[in-house]
């Protein structure tokens, strides 16, 4: 678990720093304040900086656009991870994810230049080199995007020449933390199968029955089944339905709306991210505000049996309201965060207390 | 037409009960004090200090805030320690 976040150079933010996180974190802000860009750093740290995991965040923003048929698209496409949205002198400015003061626990993205020569068997090596020492007159270097956690290498990404399609070294240290995460979007139908079988007929899927009736009492089975009505477009899709007390026919998920197909993708998460971290962007997306106290109280039960660390965002003040209403009597196991624009560092951090939250809340002071 | 006494700008002095509110209303207009301030009725003693607890980790918080509060019941240490 991550007990404090210190981010760097990553995107908007120049440095930002969260002393303290504890099981589940809910952080609110204003739009452009950098709550999504938060929840990537978590992505990547998870990811120990993976080439997946940046093309994919790179490319859900349309950032792999090109301006030009011969522009070297990647390492434009990387520039947008940085703070600045330039990519950086080699060896300055490294994008820092992690606990603070932790450096072993730091995951550190940096450019780098590396020389390649041979070993004594003849073998091909590369050698790091000062990047004061560049010049014409060395041949063969590389540059390259590598991401270490401590001082071990995680993952390799040449960029010169640019080979995104079949990157890069990983070395044992490369797999990370297991992490999921719901965006504001559903999670796609293949995602949403995978999930399901990981957990299919184990106590978990018990786990999140048990969480669906917070809307409705009456579900009493969820299943995922093959779609045949698409089979040919689609053979692999498969839907959620869900089995309700008093009514013969089975019922697909998004017929009971969207409170519960969000809340079926947020619980399912959870419990796919055992021993991990689960980020979702935009809790309250189609929930009620009558079930959002149960509903927190819920993940703050499911998230310390299974050793899941929570970092949500939200925009809503009944989100705000329902989570403050369970924090009173989990203190120790939630915290409350504003983030604001910053023109030095890029973002600011606001922590509140339990008893500040409650006070703006009852006094119907703005925490957003 | 807004509430005089729930004025929620840049400065704002808070008061319990609304007869404070119009009292200090009241005293403005008879000394010709300028309007540079707004007033807020919060409800009571408490409400008072928990909203001047949130206004001042508020997004944008007011640049200025004053209180008025009674002192009636208590010892006085206590009241400031609250502030």
């Amino acid at each position: 678990m991550l007990s404090s976040l210190l981010i760097c150079n990553y995107r908007v933010f120049n440095e930002i720093k969260v002393n303290q996180l504890k099981q589940v974190n809910l952080f609110v802000g204003n739009n452009n304040t950098g709550k999504s860009c938060l929840l990537e750093a978590l992505q990547i740290y998870a990811s120990n900086g993976a080439p997946q995991t940046l093309n994919h965040i790179i490319s859900s923003r349309n950032e792999n656009w090109k301006i030009k048929v011969d522009d070297n698209d990647f390492h434009h496409s990387l520039a947008y991870l940085f703070n600045g949205y330039i990519l950086p002198e080699v060896g300055k400015n490294s994008i820092v994810i992690g606990p603070v003061n932790d450096y072993a626990r730091q995951l550190i993205i940096s450019l780098k230049a590396f020389q390649i020569s041979e070993d004594e068997d003849g073998r091909k090596i590369r050698i790091a080199i000062d990047p004061k020492k560049i010049n014409d007159d060395i041949i063969d270097v590389q540059i390259a995007l590598e991401s270490m956690m401590g001082k071990k290498r995680c993952h390799y990404i040449p960029l010169d020449p640019p080979q995104f399609g079949n990157p890069s070294y990983k070395s044992a240290n490369g797999s990370g933390i297991n992490y999921q995460i719901v965006k504001t979007q559903l999670i796609s139908d293949e995602k949403l199968s995978e999930l399901w079988d990981n957990i299919n007929l184990t106590d978990l899927e018990t786990e999140i029955i048990s969480c669906l009736k917070i809307i409705d009492i009456n579900i009493s089975g969820v299943a995922l089944v093959s779609d045949m009505s698409i089979r040919l477009e689609n053979p692999n899709k498969r839907i959620p339905i869900v089995r309700i007390k008093g009514i013969k026919e089975r019922v697909p998920l998004k017929t009971m709306g969207d409170g519960l197909t969000r809340l079926f993708h947020i619980i399912l998460a959870l419990v796919n991210a055992k021993n991990g971290l689960l980020l979702i962007d935009e809790f309250e997306n189609g929930l009620h505000w009558t079930v959002l106290p149960k509903i927190w109280n819920a993940i703050i039960k499911l998230s310390k049996r299974l050793n899941v660390q929570v970092i949500a965002t939200t925009h809503s003040r009944d989100c705000i309201k329902g989570f403050n209403e369970i924090w009173q009597s989990n203190e120790n196991d939630a915290s409350f965060y504003r983030l604001e624009n910053d023109p030095v560092n890029g973002g600011k951090i606001i922590a509140y207390t339990n008893e500040i939250l409650s006070d703006a809340i009852d006094s119907e002071v703005e925490v957003r | 037409m807004p509430d005089i006494c729930k004025y929620e700008g840049n400065s704002v002095l808070l008061v319990e009960g609304k007869t404070d509110c119009h009292s200090i209303l009241a005293l403005c207009k008879f000394f010709n004090l300028p309007q540079t301030f707004g007033i807020y009725q919060c409800g009571n003693d408490i409400r008072i200090l928990k909203r001047l607890n949130a206004l001042i980790i508020q997004p944008d918080p007011p640049e200025f805030v004053g209180v008025v509060i009674d002192v009636d019941t208590g010892n006085i240490q206590n009241r400031w320690l609250q502030i």
